[in-house]
């Protein structure tokens, strides 16, 4: 038995990127339904802490929409799609006063302007901030704009698979899991905003629900899947205490001056990118880390320390207040008097759904939107920080109103009933004796980060791919206690397929470059090969059930790599254009 | 080295399967520096999947995973679990409903949260971009950093007997940000008034709890009075009365500023001094035998302890506390000018009340003012354990007392052990602590005003802290607060209690002295 739900946009995801698609849609006077998987204003968006991207020039004038463009496509590793990339920086400075008109409190510069500050791999700072607290502020004004509009919203539903007729997405299958009640979605159009996967990962910023659930379900109903192979480390999240590692330590740390030291004091960041240093991109940043740690110049407990003692310490409470608290709470560490010990963690998945740049859809399946880190394309090989906070809200905007348009446009599908069937039975299924799913959960993720973490190889990536085939036969023994109403153990086995095919996505497009480029990194490769590999590598399921790889032609617009070869990180390998400085629309 | 385990009891129940709401025990193993949350995963990892709680972010930022802990809520990737700990009871937070083990549901919270409409509203959209000045958003980010995680609402003593009548801490946050907020252009002020904002006690137990640290009765509830005040919308009626006996008389018992000082007239004190008293005007009017009794401790320990006698003025925490403002900045600056040039180093209070405003208030309001604010309690700390203050036992002692934490000596001061060691060094007193005590004592009722201006809700209130009185089988209640043991006294008159007594800590230890 189920209970049907139905709307005209259905939104799955309560973070940044699903609030905004839920506002633009509902600006149609369509009705749209929001599902979150938390309590609202939980979202992993609230856990953003740097800022957001916006070319305004508050602080620096001679920053532009070009300049953002042009760093965004030059640290992605022109893995970009460059028509998205043009979108995100033309429509990301609206995209921010709307969140003003929502109510957010940007801190502001002495003239009552927004407040930018410095980000890595970034030539100008235009990272529009809140402290760093900025995803909080933002969740804020979101959850408060969808109050005002009193939009209808279903907290705590973990949606565990989509529905299709033909090709088209009709709606999702999932959990009340208040109730334990089986939730059927009958919907015209579905905005998959469901996040990343860095849980995949033992050791990553990202919270309980980031499992990779959005790639998977959209996989299963034929969506392609691009840039898998992209998994940003971030080069700083915390080592101590062990139940703090991993969390994030903003790059705000960095931007407002913190200084990265090795054991021996050394600001190792000078062997790597010496002109860039601290404010590095984020690959390179994760990268000089592990080589630090490697090469045995790490902290006794295997990090490297980040330093902003030195500033005036009123100063960093005002602008890094979270940070002071997180190390204060967690660690009993003063950071306006000590330094940090960090080490990258795994934070953000550059790659995701294939879309269509006319309409943020899925190239593949009629129906289906994507809206923030569930999509792919917009950051390349590398995503800068404070890209991610602007992704959500330009593509979720987009994807809401293109989603909106579609739905007013077409009639109620019916769903198939075979399909609701099978999902209800599989869950069902899951409830019996077994072994238990926490177990495998935890190895996958052990073994993803020994294998395909920042440094790869073939037979480190061959050696994870057969312990996915092995991982999905133990699969058929999992087992749980309980009954349906909310039971995490249920939800551990039921997430357990989706992460595997995340981590399948990701290995196979890692096995198939056979280059560096971006977060991607082969030592059995270690340069970029842009003759070969000047490409989009994308996975879909093939007609036998087994996931196929396919590569797609990079779309340039204004921007290509001058020269055909590169190191690792390789920007010094190449000429960058000055970009025509266009007036802002 | 065999691990170290802590038992964790945790709370389980299914309201559509379980008659009754059980514990279960799990052991395990200590980690430095774990969370609650740790222990929770482990427990679901390794004993029982099935144990329903919420968490998402586990870095202190969302509040999805608050929990009560050893009777105190909060997020439980926050709460640390303490090195010597041995066994730990985690439940559900109070006052919502339980959906299964520690998941709660939150409707009623948000559903009342969300007629307030907790949102900016504009006049009209503004344009871009919008000028907004650094020092028009100073004061309202403090509060834009709630997390709703809810903690202070399941701590909060009005809500856990009138929510209906109270909004809650989280709401008078969010009322007194937009009330703030230049750009919003509703009557938020008004709002929170109706919403029930004249029945917080102060008593501060949403702050303790809070995550984000936000102080709310100060800079959420008493602004909002201040502004319902400025707008003429505030006090109320009784607060009226005290407001205008503390501008005319000093003291809010409409009592002649003459007979404030009767209680020191056969005592020949000094009008300036290195120590001075600050005696307040509930000791000084209505329980002068307490404020008395300080000047005998004092000649005990053969200190020297001098008195401002009439020029002292009401210490107007009362005023603070209601909205009233101005008033509050004319006193206040009196008495300190008054205690400067009695040329005073130090000055000793008796009353809680008097305390917090002195030691926390004024330095809010006018900064360092550079002289020492100290209780009577750790005067008589100190003086006990270097011998210069001997208690013996009196008949009467052999008895079991518990101590009550005055909200403005306990949470706003930090002074939790003097009291306690005091009792503890009186000859045939046992000390036995109520289930919820220092930081997390619950308050009596009476704080804000509220005595004042809602009689029986302070002692229903009171009946509540009673019922905690009871759990320990004490027979005297020993407080440090006037207005604590007024309410006190009253709650058990007003309940069906036996005939406990209630003392002041000075009163107890005067009858001790040698």
């Amino acid at each position: 038995m189920h209970k049907t739900i139905e709307t005209d946009v259905l939104i799955i995801g309560n973070g940044g990127a699903g609030l905004r698609a839920a506002i633009e849609a509902s600006k149609a006077n369509l009705e749209v339904m929001i599902v979150g998987r938390t309590l609202p204003g939980k979202a992993h968006t609230t856990m953003a802490e740097g800022g957001i991207n916006a070319a305004l020039g508050n602080r620096d004038p001679t920053d532009s929409i070009d300049e953002h463009f042009r760093d965004t496509v030059v640290e992605g590793g022109f893995l970009n799609d460059q028509r998205l990339v043009e979108i995100l920086v033309n429509e990301v400075p609206e995209r921010v006063y709307d969140l003003e008109d929502f109510g957010a409190v940007f801190d502001r510069t002495l003239d009552g302007k927004i407040a930018q500050r410095p980000f890595g791999g970034q030539s100008h700072p235009r990272t529009c901030y809140v402290g760093d607290e900025t995803g909080h502020e933002m969740i804020m004004a979101l959850t408060e704009e969808v109050r005002r509009r009193d939009l209808p919203h279903m907290d705590e539903v973990i949606v565990t698979r989509l529905l299709t007729v033909g090709k088209r997405c009709v709606g999702a299958f999932g959990i009340d899991m208040k109730s334990g009640d089986y939730l059927v979605f009958r919907a015209k159009a579905t905005v998959l905003a469901t996040g990343g996967g860095g849980r995949v990962y033992k050791v990553t910023s990202n919270p309980e629900e980031a499992t990779g659930d959005g790639y998977s379900m959209a996989y299963e109903i034929g969506a392609e899947l691009m840039d898998m192979e992209q998994v940003q480390f971030h080069p700083t999240g915390m080592i101590f205490p062990e139940s703090a590692k991993g969390i994030l330590v903003t790059e705000a740390v960095r931007g407002e001056g913190g200084l990265l030291k090795n054991i021996e004091g050394e600001r190792f960041m000078a062997r790597y990118n010496p002109s860039q240093m601290e404010l590095s991109p984020r690959d390179v940043v994760a990268r000089s880390i592990y080589s630090e740690l490697q090469a045995g110049r790490g902290t006794p407990r295997g990090g490297v320390y980040l330093d902003i003692s030195y500033k005036e310490s009123d100063q960093i409470l005002k602008k890094l207040p979270r940070m002071v608290k997180q190390f204060r709470n967690f660690a009993d560490l003063d950071i306006t008097k000590e330094p940090m010990e960090v080490a990258p963690t795994a934070h953000h998945f550059m790659g995701g759904v294939r879309i269509r740049v006319e309409d943020n859809r899925s190239t593949t399946v009629e129906g289906l939107y994507l809206a923030g880190e569930a999509e792919a394309g917009v950051h390349g090989g590398n995503r800068l920080g404070g890209n991610a906070l602007a992704e959500t809200q330009v593509f979720g905007a987009r994807a809401g109103m293109f989603a909106a348009k579609f739905a007013r446009m077409s009639t109620k599908p019916g769903v198939d009933r075979g399909q609701v069937e099978d999902e209800a039975g599989r869950l069902d299924s899951l409830l019996r004796e077994g072994s238990k799913p926490q177990e495998l959960r935890e190895r996958i993720r052990e073994m993803m980060w020994q294998y395909v973490g920042i440094v790869r190889d073939r037979e480190k990536l061959h050696f994870a791919l057969g312990e996915i085939e092995r991982f999905r036969v133990e699969l058929s023994q999992i087992g749980v206690g309980g009954g349906k109403k909310y039971n995490p153990e249920w939800y551990d086995a039921i997430v357990l397929p989706h992460m595997l095919a995340t981590c399948e996505a990701i290995i196979r497009s890692a096995l198939t470059r056979e280059e560096s480029r971006g977060a991607h990194f082969r030592s059995d490769f270690p340069k970029r090969d842009d003759d070969k590999w000047f490409v989009n590598v994308n996975v879909r399921k093939g007609s036998g059930g087994e996931m196929e790889v396919f590569t797609t032609p990079i779309v340039t617009t204004k921007l290509n790599p001058t020269t055909r070869s590169g190191g690792p990180s390789g920007r010094e390998n190449y000429q960058i254009p000055r970009l025509q400085v266009r007036p802002r629309p | 080295m065999a691990e170290r385990t802590i038992r964790f009891r945790v709370f389980r129940y299914d309201p559509d399967r379980d008659d009754e709401p059980r514990y279960e025990v799990y052991e395990v193993p200590y980690v430095e520096k774990m969370r609650i949350l740790d222990a929770l995963n482990y427990i679901h990892d390794h004993h029982d999947g099935t144990l329903s709680y919420r968490w998402v972010c586990r870095a202190n930022q969302c509040g999805s995973c608050t929990v009560t802990v050893d009777g105190k809520p909060g997020p439980a990737c926050k709460t640390e679990v303490p090195q010597d700990a041995e066994e730990i009871t985690v439940e559900p937070l109070r006052v919502f409903p339980v959906i299964k083990d520690l998941v709660t549901d939150m409707e009623r919270g948000y559903d009342k949260f969300l007629t307030l409409r907790p949102y900016l509203e504009r006049a009209s959209k503004p344009k871009r971009p919008e000028i907004i000045l650094p020092e028009d958003i100073e004061r309202v980010k403090e509060f834009r950093s709630c997390i709703e995680c809810w903690a202070c609402v399941s701590i909060c003593p009005v809500v856990h007997e009138v929510w209906d009548d109270y909004a809650g801490p989280i709401s008078m946050r969010k009322l007194a940000e937009l009330s703030m907020d230049k750009r919003d252009i509703l009557d938020r002020v008004s709002v929170a008034l109706v919403e029930g904002m004249y029945n917080c006690t102060a008593c501060k137990n949403c702050w303790a709890v809070c995550p984000q640290e936000i102080k709310i009765p100060e800079k959420a509830v008493e602004k909002l009075r201040a502004r319902a005040i400025e707008k003429g919308l505030a006090p109320l009626p009784p607060h009226k009365v005290a407001i205008a006996s503390i501008r005319n008389y000093w003291n809010p018992w409409m009592a002649p500023r003459g007979q404030r000082v009767r209680w020191a007239k056969h005592l020949d004190l000094p009008t300036s001094a290195e120590t001075m008293l600050f005696a307040g005007c509930s000791p000084s009017l209505l329980k002068q035998n307490l404020v008395e009794n300080v000047v005998r401790i004092f000649s005990a320990m053969g200190e020297r302890i001098g008195y401002l006698g009439k020029e002292e003025r009401c210490c107007s925490s009362p005023l603070l506390r209601v909205g009233e403002v101005s008033l509050f900045r004319e006193m206040a600056l009196a008495n300190i000018d008054a205690m400067r040039k009695a040329g005073a180093k130090r000055i000793v209070v008796t009353c809680a009340g008097c305390y917090k405003a002195w030691k926390e208030d004024y330095r809010e309001f006018f900064g360092d003012y550079g002289i020492e604010i100290l209780h009577i309690s750790e005067v008589m700390e100190k003086a006990i354990a270097e011998g210069r203050l001997k208690l013996k036992r009196v008949p009467e002692n052999d008895i079991t007392v518990t101590y009550h934490d005055p909200c403005h000596l306990g949470r706003a001061g930090g002074v939790y052990d003097p009291p306690r060691n005091v009792l503890r060094s009186i000859p045939g007193i046992r000390l036995v602590e109520m289930s919820r005590n220092r930081e997390n004592s619950a308050c009596c009722g009476s704080g804000g005003g509220v005595k004042t201006a809602r009689p029986n809700l302070a002692t229903t209130i009171g009946g509540t802290r009673l019922e905690m009185v009871r759990e320990t089988g004490a027979e005297t209640i020993i407080s440090c607060c006037p207005w604590c043991e007024q309410n006190i006294e009253d709650s058990i008159k007003s309940g069906e209690f036996p005939d406990w007594k209630v003392r002041d800590l000075v009163d107890l230890v005067s009858a001790a002295l040698d």
